[in-house]
């Protein structure tokens, strides 16, 4: 198959600002709104939990706003602007972002302006946080220590999620991947405000720094504008730690834990030796389409739909890890015939034995998912930087016609190299 | 052409949207919202028929009584086929493809970046080709009791579902859309087809694409799909209401789970028989705004609690209308729910007799005129918006001109008529002891 035309839709002009810092910037004249994300790059480690608190405390307030309510307030003022922060990860790297949406001038009634206020409260929340002699307020570190530990403990409340990452941090127990990017309890303990406000600086100073902008906005305006959000950001090649290499498989272990919970979550892991660089990511993104990431997949339509032992299925890669893993939620009684199910698709996939319609429609959905990604401004500032990361090229049409160039032999050669690691079930207490 | 009315025309300056409508000789309501630019297409075939449609009866015949989850099976089954499953063909058009039930409505839908039309044509002939028996019907059993066992795990999901049984007696709000695994075990294929037969006539129903297509081409392949089945009159449906009274079943029902937080949520009912289109409309979002003014993470209520440490930035909530009821839900994840209810059991008097101020009241109507710019950016939520309009016979963009027509004294009665200190219902999720 060769991909369909590409409607024209204006990709990310990227420029360098200061010494670490990424601005880039496209036009976006489809929506009512612009949209914004800044992205600190760290590596990932033990302190992550104390990384995190520092963009809850820049939430807390500004110099000009000094509390939350304050902040609140401004942006209901500036027209429901909404503001937040999340923290994420991305292979071994801890990504620290503050996004913001706010509408384009045009919709406003009146002629009112949004854009230089919103950019200044952005500014504002990033540079000018609300110190008290020079420190974030005892009372704030306090309040969002004990937010940050309450967000810890509440991570078993989705109880695929905590499969998941159990399974990850004992399939990978020395890989810089394995930590959640929530981090643990033990790095809270004993945070004050100086480290806290070390922290902030460090960030703020010496990561590398990204920033996407998508609205209708002249350029110039924009990229004048901007600019200043690196003010004082000199990260260098240094701050990162180097890519950490990916590793092939030892002998498949087997782990079971138990827990409150109505249903068995099964994950299954396997190293792929594939990274985004080895000429078989593609045929392996391909391999994993067939297998469990599309209704079509094999996973959906013969272990769910044709054996009924589950609701959710699907199967992901992971090539920052050199990674496959595929989850779950099934009855506890019938955990080992889900086992054998998935053994048997997977063994199908790497047997070639797929339909060239199987094989078609995995090109073709994996296509259209491509494609789709370039309606949503956040989904394309998500990929150009999540590529960045990866050392790939983040333009989506070299990745589309790699994808429309795999073929049968290589996806069969991408799963030869799939071996199973740790299995992971997540049982009832009753099942113990 | 098959058009049994002029196309109306629905538009809004704010926005800049418009959506034209028209209402096919089978009975459907047909419209169509042209989004330049966009790469995709999103387009869903959806029926007024939900999970709180649980008694009607047809051309005054007896009444039938549906046991809970029956609109979310047949969800699922409608993708059976006799050849193989619905999502194949949409697979093998690149389209990627859903469905979801609600308390009030079913949806199919599909997104693709090629082959529109065939996508629709098969979008349209799946829903209206049923394919129940005993056999396949069973087997859905196991899935969907996954399904229900998965919801059993989700505490933001239990707590939500505890909260509405705590407030409704009767009403099938209450009960979980996808039904318990006792109560599917009675669905059987006749159950279905009759369901299909009553609730998937097109004059039950909307067919609304939205992307960057042609409007004329458009219509006239609806027009030509519609037409290839004939479903024959529509059935003289009559749904039946289950009286629900104003006062809660429950104070408070509490849960324990596994949870690494507890969970809260509290709020109040409304019961309003008869109310619909703009009333409704107008209903939920000033309520809206009152729970905003009062609950919100601007509001001195949240400054309070935050600064006593019990709640984050999880706490927050808002006001939903399903028909002939509707409630508010605020909460969020505490450490200690007690707390926080008695917290807001002692603020309330003083919130009450002092009001929402004009200024309070600007800055969210502001605030809301902004969030409603962000969701017409989505196909999804135009899709949803639209769908869900019409279904309480409501115009999906006179949200943007009512909000500029709230007063002062319609917030005043609002908050007093819905926020009753001695009607709160509470739902709490605590962590399982040992």
């Amino acid at each position: 198959m060769s991909p369909a035309e590409l409607t024209h839709v204006p990709g990310f002009k990227t420029r360098e600002v200061g010494s670490g810092g990424l601005l880039h910037i496209r036009p976006e004249e489809r929506r009512k709104t612009s949209s914004l994300r800044l992205t600190w790059v760290a590596d990932l480690g033990p302190h992550n939990a104390r990384r995190c608190l520092v963009p809850a405390c820049l939430m807390r307030g500004t110099r000009e706003f000094p509390s939350q309510r304050l902040l609140n307030l401004r942006t209901e003022e500036l027209w429901g602007l909404s503001a937040s922060t999340s923290v994420d990860r991305w292979g071994q790297r801890h990504l620290i972002s503050l996004r913001a949406e706010f509408p384009d001038e045009g919709h406003l009634p009146h002629g009112e302006r949004v854009f230089e206020d919103a950019i200044h409260l952005l500014d504002q929340l990033i540079h000018e946080p609300n110190l008290v002699e020079g420190l974030f307020p005892e009372e704030i570190v306090e309040s969002e220590i004990l937010q940050q530990r309450r967000s810890i403990e509440g991570r078993i409340d989705n109880k695929s999620g905590w499969a998941y990452q159990r399974c990850l941090e004992e399939a990978c127990f020395d890989e810089p991947w394995r930590y959640h990017q929530q981090g643990t309890l033990d790095d809270l303990k004993h945070v004050t405000p100086a480290d806290l406000t070390a922290l902030w600086n460090e960030l703020i100073t010496h990561q590398p720094m990204h920033v996407h902008f998508s609205g209708k906005m002249p350029e110039d305006r924009v990229v004048d504008r901007l600019s200043t959000l690196f003010r004082g950001n000199h990260a260098t090649g240094d701050s990162l730690s180097p890519r950490q290499a990916i590793r092939a498989a030892k002998e498949p272990r087997e782990m079971v834990e138990h827990a409150k919970v109505q249903q068995s979550n099964l994950i299954m892991s396997f190293r792929t030796m594939i990274s985004y660089e080895h000429p078989l990511n593609e045929p392996l993104m391909v391999a994993n389409g067939i297998l469990g990431s599309f209704p079509h997949s094999r996973l959906f339509t013969q272990v769910r739909e044709k054996e009924s032992l589950c609701y959710s299925i699907h199967s992901q890669v992971d090539s920052n890890m050199g990674m496959m893993f595929i989850s779950s939620g099934v009855d506890h009684d019938t955990v080992d015939q889900a086992r054998t199910g998935i053994e048997k698709q997977l063994a199908f996939v790497r047997n070639g034995e797929f339909s060239e319609e199987e094989f078609e429609m995995t090109l073709a959905a994996i296509d259209s998912r491509l494609r789709m990604v370039q309606d949503s401004p956040a989904a394309l500032a998500d990929y150009d930087l999540r590529s960045r990361l990866s050392g790939r090229n983040p333009g989506l049409e070299k990745l589309r016609k790699r994808v429309a160039s795999v073929t049968r032999d290589e996806v069969v050669a991408a799963m030869e190299l799939v071996h199973p690691d740790l299995t992971y079930v997540l049982a009832p207490e009753e099942s113990s | 052409m098959s058009w049994s009315e002029d196309s109306t025309i629905l538009e809004n300056s704010t926005l800049q949207e418009r959506v034209v409508e028209r209402v096919h000789s089978s009975g459907a309501r047909v419209a169509f919202c042209y989004k330049p630019g966009y790469l995709r297409t999103y387009a869903c075939f959806a029926t007024n028929f939900g999970s709180v449609d649980d008694r009607f009866r047809i051309g005054g015949g007896d009444e039938i009584v549906l046991p809970d989850g029956v609109a979310h099976f047949l969800e699922h089954k409608m993708f059976e086929g006799i050849e193989e499953d619905a999502f194949q063909e949409f697979s093998r058009l690149g389209a990627s493809a859903n469905a979801f039930t609600g308390f009030n409505g079913t949806s199919y839908l599909f997104s693709c970046t090629d082959h529109f039309y065939e996508c629709l044509s098969h979008l349209v002939r799946f829903v209206q080709s049923p394919h129940f028996t005993e056999e396949n019907v069973e087997k859905e059993k196991g899935i969907i009791g996954q399904e229900i066992r998965m919801y059993e795990d989700m505490p933001g999901w239990r707590v939500y579902f505890n909260l509405l049984e705590g407030m409704y007696a009767h009403h099938p709000v209450s009960k979980d859309i996808a039904g318990t695994v006792e109560t599917i075990s009675g669905i059987d294929a006749p159950m279905l087809q009759r369901c299909w037969e009553s609730f998937y006539h097109p004059s039950n129903m909307i067919l609304f694409a939205v992307g960057d297509q042609s409007e004329e081409e458009f219509f006239d392949h609806a027009d030509r799909l519609l037409q290839e089945k004939d479903l024959g009159p529509a059935p003289a449906l009559e749904k039946i209401a289950t009286l629900e009274e104003a006062a809660p079943a429950q104070a408070q029902v509490r849960q324990e789970m596994q949870v690494g937080r507890s969970k809260l949520l509290f709020g109040w009912k409304d019961i309003h028989p008869g109310l619909s289109g703009q009333d409704m409309v107008r209903k939920e979002l000033v309520s809206d705004l009152v729970l905003e003014c009062v609950f919100g993470q601007s509001g001195a209520l949240f400054e309070k609690l935050q600064e006593a440490n019990l709640v984050d930035d999880s706490f927050g909530g808002g006001y939903m209308i399903y028909g002939d009821v509707g409630h508010s839900a605020i909460g969020g994840d505490v450490v200690d729910p007690e707390k926080v209810l008695e917290v807001i059991r002692a603020e309330l008097p003083q919130i009450l007799s002092s009001g929402i101020s004009e200024a309070d009241i600007d800055r969210q109507r502001k605030a809301a005129t902004g969030q409603l710019l962000k969701s017409f950016n989505s196909l999804e939520n135009i899709a949803g918006s639209y769908c869900s309009s019409r279904f309480m016979g409501a115009d999906p963009f006179e949200v943007v001109d009512l909000l500029n027509k709230i007063q002062p004294l319609e917030v005043a009665d609002r908050l007093h008529d819905h926020v009753r200190p001695e009607n709160l219902v509470s739902s709490i999720i605590s962590p399982a002891q040992g």
